[in-house]
């Protein structure tokens, strides 16, 4: 319970010191950030729940005024920027990376962790940031998502690290990484004959 | 803790956080729904006069904040060249512009101390005995200190590792920067249980 309390501080805080390395800034003028980085991370390691609480609190600090986005940016007037979908997409990018942690359970922790951000920070996040930046700019959906495309080979940059430094946590500290522990029996249990549930080896 | 809290006091310091929140929102609402010119025209100039009303340093204070739709403004005003109908790609940049002032509006006029009180109040009727106020009012107090440890933590690894290896790549710094702020994070939860935890039912 506290530790819960304590851990999504903690990412709500990475997410943002992640804000500070230096942003670049598309034509399109949505900046490419290591914000993202972290909300993956929030999924891989905290687990759907917590890792949407963090990237949740994460937005309160921000809307209450703090420059916390990467480029010192913040306030309310970010929600109200083109911006706004990639925003909100964070909670449920952090929530859906951590769901597909949480139903990865057969997969090592490597490729696990990737897979998920790769649904989560990438396919979760741009769904609602292109949505948003579409309504903000009145353009159709095709010509906002080309001009987000730039972004994706970052991204991707971004779902390796992920990936790499979730299985880093996790050789080392194994209780910490609650993603993994959350992997639930039921899942184990449904998964099909033909794919019998196997031991992960790390545990 | 650095805030975007204007330094020029204005008269809507004065004003309650819960009065400009909603004049944001209804602000925003009839922004979008806006279809006529004039309306619009009118619409749009209200927060820079609001804002023009309290001088000139503060006025520029508020456009300097305007600086990061300058590119969005760019592929708009290109993309309605293109498609020769400047005069709609004007309308959604000054929609842009008036929603992002207001909101800017609200943001430096209103301490942080002022926006909690207002989201605790907000979060009242779904919470029974203030518990959930007080957790999230903890969790932000613990975020903000996290912050400039984490990133203190980050530049004293970054000396070390700059001390002791020839080699390039401080990204590598990222592990032990990963689990001592993980072990800091188990510190303060055992610290936190010890003093009675962090939500006391």
């Amino acid at each position: 319970m506290d530790k819960n309390v304590v851990l999504v501080s903690l990412f709500a805080a990475v997410i943002a010191a992640l804000g500070l390395i230096p942003k670049i800034t598309l034509i399109s003028g949505v900046p490419i950030t290591a914000q993202s980085l972290g909300v993956m991370l929030c999924g891989t390691i905290l687990g759907a729940r917590a890792g949407a609480q963090a990237a949740l609190l994460f937005l309160v600090l921000t809307a209450l005024g703090l420059p916390l986005l990467a480029g010192g940016r913040g306030g309310l007037a970010v929600f109200a920027s083109p911006s706004v979908g990639f925003l909100i997409g964070f909670p449920i990018a952090a929530f859906v990376t951590g769901w597909s942690m949480q139903h990865l359970a057969r997969f090592s922790i490597g490729p696990a962790s990737a897979l998920a951000a790769l649904l989560g920070g990438i396919i979760a996040l741009y769904i609602p940031g292109v949505i948003g930046l579409s309504i903000m700019i009145d353009k159709p959906l095709l010509a906002s998502l080309a001009l987000v495309a730039p972004f994706l080979p970052g991204d991707v940059i971004k779902v390796i690290l992920c990936a790499v430094i979730t299985r880093a946590i996790y050789t080392a500290r194994p209780q910490m990484v609650l993603a993994k522990s959350l992997q639930s029996a039921p899942d184990a249990a449904a998964q099909t004959a033909e794919n019998p549930p196997q031991k992960d080896i790390a545990r | 803790m650095l805030a975007l809290t204007t330094p020029y006091q204005t008269i809507f310091h004065r004003w309650p956080a819960s009065l400009k929140v909603v004049m944001l929102l209804t602000f925003t609402t009839g922004l979008m729904l806006i279809q006529t010119q004039t309306l619009l025209l009118c619409a749009v100039g209200l927060p820079f006069c609001l804002i023009a009303s309290q001088g000139r340093r503060y006025l520029w204070f508020s456009l300097k904040l305007l600086r990061p739709l300058w590119p969005f403004v760019a592929i708009i005003l290109i993309w309605h060249f293109y498609t020769a109908d400047l005069q709609s790609g004007l309308f959604i940049i000054f929609k842009l512009a008036a929603a992002f002032t207001f909101a800017n509006l609200v943001t430096t006029t209103t301490s942080l101390a002022d926006f909690s009180l207002l989201i605790e109040k907000a979060m009242a009727p779904f919470d029974k005995n203030g518990a959930q106020a007080k957790k999230l009012g903890l969790m932000i107090a613990l975020t903000l200190r996290f912050i400039p440890v984490f990133i203190e933590r980050a530049s004293l690894l970054r000396l070390a590792h700059r001390a002791r290896s020839s080699k390039h790549g401080t990204w590598r710094i990222i592990f032990p920067l990963a689990l001592s702020a993980l072990d800091d994070a188990e510190h303060v939860s055992e610290a936190l249980n010890a003093r009675g935890g962090a939500a006391p039912r």
